[in-house]
């Protein structure tokens, strides 16, 4: 599915001097690298649409550069949305996707990447957590999945991600997008009593912090607004440390440029492709080093499934060491193991990294994480009963078994009790302009703009929290270091003991949370 | 009770129609189901007898028992460790020297086990009904575990169950995915919420 973009230029420079996206950025007009940037995404159809003084300067400047994108001007909001309802349709209609995006966005080519090319994203919108120079609106958020934003007119009370104005949507999405806009336009155009209210009141809020300029009129958070409101599905795609801002003056804009020059866009797009929560011993022991080894295998043009197979075979491999039961055996063993684990998480990361996702990958990677540990347990049994022990040992290998599938069971069925549980919201109108935030408690991992401030509130307790449940990091640890010390059996105990103490430890509270 | 938890027991067809016909909690089960047999075991010291009854009752109300109260997602987890527990213990007390075999018939349950749970996640959709007749639910497995042990055959009867689990659920899924058309819908992360 190719996509194609629509560039919004309707903001003007705080100085009156004309459209934001045409300030000078690295020596030439920020549109033309905002373009650029698009080109390398492989999204070489892109139009412009522009309030209609300044369409001729725009057409000259794109011309100028050699640019063929179209630029089609509009008179107000109400032509905007127009505008944007007809985009959206001739998306609809050619089957693309379309990015919608506005012109005067100064980002990196990965943030726009994480939205266009990541296929588990049909329609999103690209959102950031800290404090950002001209991030105006809010959203809230469910599981990932948008379920409210901030426009002019709208409300969201409490917020808990920043709306980054840029938003992707498949023909689907583009379908319900355009029914929207029409619907924004005609509203706007004899607007309803509380959107002049709440309209007011963000002016009144802006005279008392310019600072937060732009935003005063958005037809792009008027569209996802109604996105939203509509039903559509739309995932937030985090902007993580990446740099973004809208410049609305000179100054503004060659900061802009200084500071995202100063982001290394490549290490964080690396460190994206660790995954975000995991547990204690690979957060900090094993993806440090894991995603530089991600890194080779995309230059060498690996596949996530290969490196999962490559992990298989080193458990395998592993397994056959313990099955010897000797002391250099159980040490070779454990090395092994530990190398399986390592390519257990570079698999995901290479994936993550490289974008290619699938369905039978992730099966794959799941199924055989259980086949490595599994195997080294039975060579690890066969291993001990080959140097003296009793069939006891097998008891001990089948109760670890036993005590890890069970603990998997109780994980996912109280995930999927809960999943049940997950109620659909149902949407406002268009025009109301509190949504279904407004009343809501705030976020349980609020996003606020004082991001660093909640991340040192919330990291100590998280990660021993974390550890009693004996995440497969720590899990393979144990094995490696019991069996290449101890021997199996100590393994086997260690396992089952940890296992039943995590077992009542997260069972208890679970009880607990489904009782009340 | 969601799709999820309903294919998590890993019934038996067409027994797993019965599910949920009982309205009784977790708690239920294990009082209900286990306790009678065992404190009758303690009792009159008659083992075999015994330990078929509570089998049989277990099996009853293991399979009426619906996962509808707020602690109905214990269920399906109940009655895993049920079979994973019968099959150790009872493997240990008769012929300990089948415990080879019968850790590896847990393990060959646990990857059909595992499937489906990561099938309904990753795939969208349960495997097909054939596969869960062909290795008989929970019901009949622990069912032919218990005449296995009765008749002294735990060794070869255990390997051979293992095999046959093994062989149809690994070709099974194997064969699911070559013929699978891409599903866009379905989630492509691998356990993302679970720290496992």
């Amino acid at each position: 599915m190719t996509t194609t973009a629509l560039l919004l230029a309707l903001t003007e420079r705080t100085d009156s001097t004309g459209p934001t996206c045409l300030l000078e950025l690295d020596d030439r007009p920020q549109i033309l690298g905002l373009l650029e940037q698009l080109e390398g995404l492989d999204i070489a159809d892109a139009t412009v649409l522009a309030t209609s003084e300044w369409q001729d300067d725009l057409a000259t400047a794109l011309s100028e550069a050699g640019q063929t994108a179209a630029v089609k001007g509009v008179a107000d909001e109400a032509a905007a949305l127009e505008g944007l309802a007809d985009a959206l349709e001739a998306a609809t209609r050619s089957g693309d996707s379309l990015l919608i995006i506005q012109a005067d966005l100064v980002t990196h080519r990965g943030a726009l990447a994480n939205l266009v090319q990541d296929p588990r994203i049909d329609s999103g919108v690209l959102s950031g957590t800290a404090d950002m120079d001209g991030a105006v609106f809010s959203l809230r958020l469910d599981q990932g999945r948008i379920i409210d934003c901030e426009s002019p007119y709208h409300r969201v009370e409490p917020g808990q991600t920043w709306f980054l104005e840029a938003v992707t949507v498949d023909p689907a999405g583009a379908a319900v997008g355009s029914e929207a806009c029409r619907e924004c336009a005609s509203l706007i155009s004899s607007p309803p009593a509380p959107w002049l209210a709440e309209s007011a009141r963000k002016q009144d809020a802006l005279r008392r912090d310019p600072a937060t300029s732009p935003g005063s009129t958005d037809a792009l958070a008027l569209l996802t607004t109604g996105l939203v409101r509509h039903g559509a599905e739309l995932r937030s795609v985090p902007l993580r440390d990446l740099y973004w801002a809208r410049p609305t003056d000179r100054g503004s804009a060659e900061a802009a440029a200084a500071d995202r020059a100063q982001v290394d866009e490549e290490q964080v797009m690396l460190d994206g492709a660790v995954k975000a929560k995991d547990g204690f011993f690979t957060t900090f022991f094993v993806s440090p080093y894991s995603k530089h080894i991600a890194r080779a295998a995309a230059r060498m043009g690996l596949t996530p499934n290969q490196i999962t197979v490559f992990s298989l075979l080193l458990g395998a491999a592993a397994a056959a060491a313990f099955a010897f039961g000797t002391l250099p055996g159980r040490i070779v063993g454990a090395v092994l193991l530990q190398l399986a684990f390592t390519f257990d998480c570079v698999d995901g990361q290479l994936a993550r990294y490289t974008k290619n996702f699938s369905a039978f990958g992730a099966w794959l990677d799941s199924m055989f994480d259980r086949a490595k540990e599994y195997l080294v347990y039975a060579g690890l049994a066969y291993g001990a009963v080959r140097t003296g022990a009793d069939e006891f040992i097998w008891l001990l290998a089948a109760g670890a078994l036993a005590a890890q599938g069970i603990r998997h069971l109780l994980d996912f069925s109280y995930a999927a009790s809960r999943t049940g549980q997950a109620r659909e919201l149902q949407q406002p109108p268009l025009e109301a302009v509190d949504g279904v935030s407004v009343g809501l408690p705030p976020a349980k991992e609020a996003a606020a703009p004082i991001r660093h401030a909640n991340r040192l509130e919330t990291t100590w307790l998280r990660w021993p929290k974390r550890i009693i449940t004996l995440p497969i990091g720590e899990r393979f640890v144990v094995i490696s270091v019991t069996a290449a010390v101890w021997g199996a059996e100590v393994t086997f105990a260690t396992l089952l003991i940890w296992g039943a103490i995590a077992a009542l430890y997260s069972t208890a509270g679970r009880i607990m949370r489904a009782l009340t | 009770m969601t799709n999820a938890l309903r294919s998590y027991r890993d019934d038996l067809p067409p027994i797993d129609h019965a599910s949920g016909s009982a309205s009784l909690g977790p708690g239920a089960l294990v009082v209900g189901g286990v306790a009678p047999g065992v404190a009758a075991l303690v009792a009159t010291q008659e083992a075999g007898i015994w330990v078929g009854l509570t089998l049989g009752w277990f099996i009853l109300v293991g399979s009426l028992i619906g996962s509808r109260s707020p602690l109905g997602w214990l269920v399906p987890p109940i009655i895993r460790a049920a079979e994973y527990g019968f099959v150790i213990g009872l493997t240990w007390w008769v012929d300990p020297a089948a415990m080879p075999a019968a850790f590896a018939l847990l393990a060959a349950i646990s990857y059909h086990e595992y499937d489906l749970v990561y099938r309904q996640r990753h795939q969208a959709g349960a495997p097909p009904r054939w596969l869960l007749v062909a290795l008989g639910g929970w019901q009949l497995r622990m069912a032919l575990v218990f005449v296995l042990a009765a008749a002294d055959l735990l060794t070869p009867g255990l390997w051979t169950m293992a095999g046959w689990v093994g062989v149809v659920a690994v070709g099974e899924s194997v064969h699911s995915w070559l013929s699978l058309k891409p599903d866009p819908r379905t989630s492509m992360e691998s356990d993302d919420d679970v720290l496992d």
